[in-house]
């Protein structure tokens, strides 16, 4: 009996030391201490709300490549590509050299509501590329998709091969109904959850609120990981505060997901209908200004990188991309743990930017 | 139909009457006596009428009760003797299911405003008061659509409790890991419960009534708010999105009319450049040289044609950038 107390006596004291800790150390941190997506950027162009930036090149950087744009997805900032300066995507493949653009899409309102990925692709990112070829005096440039960033990426190169030097997809959905080939309970719950909706649901829903708004995402997100979402304040944050830089990346990782723009109403009916219930992208039926997508013109070098722990794009979705490219230089890249983990885990910091080097050397 | 004339109704029913009586009845009588104490100790030796007078309320009270008692107690001996103890427990279990708040609130009270709004629509009376009820009705189903998806997710933590249970009477060495491995036990165990449950048939159901019902509530909402600002002047979201529906419009067809515009200035006009360079050495153009200057006449005027519309649309795109 006391053999089995002294564990519960010594686990409550440490967790008592602990929370005293956490809260010594939220009265010391203010807000403006949390900084994500601080490496240096000088907005190039801007159309509408959407901005590209241009990362300012290190003194430290070897060689310069030629110019990567990076494309995120709708859900979620971009941030998390630079989430801390030792994680930070952004950082590594600056020190390897890689020129780099990202796009920022801004924080969409009601008002854009009606904005469609014929708009973001076919416009934004199209009025982007344009400007960094004419800027650079190029013809074509590498893009970096991120998640949704790399399926409007793909849409992008298949729609406009001539402009797409290198095409590299990461964590990015291509056949959103191969869900079911992952064996793991608890990946893929998006898919189900999406193909469980009857049309007249989502359209309800972006009836309702205008667009698909970043709350009921991050609703989505935390359903997802239950346990995960019940302990992350309880015994997760109260664990971190043992180690200042332990606690500053949670509060950092706790800051970007805060920031959840709302998805444009028109471009979630695409994302949601369109491509995860219909998966017209893979059958050749899902439209941009009234023509059809064929992946077969992606001919240009693939290098797709996904993560094996992925629960929200589940690793066989991005894996088909291979089956219905025509490009003769595909790569694929496996890497540990989950979807947000490829740019934010120690682990994979120096293996996402080396295999992405290494693959652009090539 | 009464309560009292269906038997396996009624015996329940003035059982569950008789104790209550009988408690309020005790409450009662403790109160007025302890009253009269203090009174007659605070009066003591004076005559008090309006002692006595509650008194004898208060007898008269008691007695009506005990009245009741007793005839409820007669009713339910006589549908004991009926014999029809076998339904007595369903028939009580449905009416104290029925009885309940939440059921009244919940089911009852949503039903009838259920039938209230799917009844026919008059043109000229009840429009807003038809609109009320709607969203009431909206609201409760609401409130039923969340607390079904409860409970399914109740019952996964109960069967993720009841799994930590067994494994710990399987294993108690696992209560000498500590509170913390318990604790890390017992959110796997319940992740993999939750997640699992999530994926089956009746959460999906019960999720999706939950998402219908939440925006529908949401639409009803927006929809009387509305009508509240139409009556007072104020722009409708309906409105506010139809305009900026139009600005999407409008930003595109410029856009569009802008890429035509460059397409127009950049394609054909490349080669009409050139030949114009070589045209201005012949003083007599060939008939092909012809043809490529009244081309080359057509896409200027095209183009002037584009860039006053553009001019005109201007305003429009720079008022609405960021």
């Amino acid at each position: 009996m006391i053999s089995s107390a002294i564990p519960a006596i010594s686990d409550w004291t440490d967790y008592c030391t602990q929370l005293s800790r956490c809260t010594h150390a939220f009265r010391q941190i203010r807000d403006e201490d949390i900084q994500v997506g601080s490496a240096i950027k000088t907005e190039v162009f801007s159309v509408d709300k959407v901005n590209l930036f241009h990362y300012n090149k290190p003194e430290t950087s070897a060689s310069e490549t030629e110019p990567v744009l990076i494309v995120y997805g709708l859900i979620g900032s971009y941030k998390m590509i630079d989430l801390q300066e030792d994680r930070s995507l952004v950082r590594s493949l600056q020190a390897r050299g890689i020129d780099l653009y990202v796009i920022d899409w801004g924080h969409p309102s009601r008002a854009d509501q009606y904005l469609s990925f014929d708009d973001y692709i076919e416009d934004y990112l199209q009025q982007c590329v344009d400007y960094i070829c004419a800027s650079r005096g190029i013809e074509k440039i590498t893009l970096l998709g991120i998640c949704e960033g790399g399926t409007f990426s793909a849409m992008y190169a298949a729609r406009h091969p001539e402009k797409v030097k290198n095409l590299i997809l990461t964590i990015t959905p291509i056949d959103f109904a191969a869900d079911v080939e992952d064996l793991n309970p608890q990946h893929g719950l998006i898919n189900v959850w999406t193909r469980n909706m009857e049309d007249k649901d989502v359209a309800s829903i972006l009836e309702a609120w205008g667009n698909l708004p970043g709350e009921f995402m991050s609703g989505v997100f935390q359903a997802m990981t239950p346990a995960r979402t019940i302990s992350k304040y309880a015994l997760d944050m109260v664990e971190a505060a043992a180690d200042e830089k332990r606690l500053m990346n949670f509060l950092r990782m706790e800051k970007w997901l805060a920031d959840r723009p709302h998805h444009p109403g028109a471009a979630a009916m695409q994302w949601l209908v369109n491509l995860y219930k219909n998966n017209e992208l893979v059958k050749g039926k899902f439209m941009l200004n009234g023509e059809p997508i064929d992946l077969r013109q992606i001919t240009m070098p693939v290098l797709n990188i996904y993560a094996e722990g992925d629960h929200i794009i589940p690793p066989p979705c991005s894996k088909a991309l291979r089956h219905f490219i025509e490009s003769e230089n595909y790569t694929e890249m496996a890497l540990p743990g989950g979807h947000v983990g490829v740019y934010v885990s120690s682990k994979s910091q120096g293996i996402v930017g080396d295999g992405i080097y290494s693959w652009l050397g090539n | 139909m009464g309560i009292g004339d269906n038997a396996a109704f009624a015996k329940p029913f003035f059982a569950l009457f008789e104790a209550g009586q009988s408690q309020w009845a005790d409450l009662h009588k403790s109160y007025w006596d302890s009253g009269a104490d203090k009174e007659t100790q605070k009066e003591a030796g004076e005559a008090n009428h309006w002692l006595s007078m509650l008194e004898q309320n208060s007898e008269a009270y008691q007695r009506q009760m005990i009245d009741w008692i007793q005839a409820a107690s007669r009713m339910t001996a006589e549908t004991s003797e009926a014999g029809e103890n076998e339904e007595l427990a369903s028939a009580f279990k449905n009416y104290s299911a029925e009885t309940t708040p939440f059921h009244f609130f919940y089911q009852a009270f949503g039903d009838a405003l259920g039938q209230a709004t799917s009844g026919p629509e008059l043109a000229d009376i009840g429009f807003i008061e038809r609109k009320l009820l709607s969203q009431s009705k909206e609201w409760f189903d609401l409130q039923d659509a969340t607390k079904n998806c409860q409970k399914i997710v109740s019952d996964a933590w109960f069967r993720a409790g009841q799994k930590l249970m067994e494994s710990m009477a399987s294993e108690p060495s696992i209560l000498k890991m500590g509170p913390r491995d318990l604790v890390d036990r017992w959110l796997k165990l319940l992740n993999d419960e939750l997640t699992q449950t999530q994926r089956s048939k009746s959460f999906l159901e019960a999720q999706r009534n939950l998402l219908r019902t939440a925006t529908s509530y949401r639409i009803h909402h927006t929809s009387l708010v509305e009508n509240w600002c139409e009556g007072n002047g104020i722009p409708t979201r309906s409105e506010v999105d139809e305009l900026h529906q139009a600005v999407h419009s409008l930003r595109r067809e410029l856009r569009n009319l802008k890429r035509q515009l460059s397409d127009a200035g950049n394609t054909p006009v490349k080669p009409e450049a050139k030949i114009r360079k070589k045209a201005s050495y012949d003083k007599k153009p060939s008939n092909q040289k012809k043809a490529a200057t009244k081309k080359a006449s057509v896409v200027k005027k095209r183009r002037q044609k584009l860039l006053e519309v553009t001019a005109e649309w201007a305003p429009i795109s720079a008022g609405s950038g960021r």
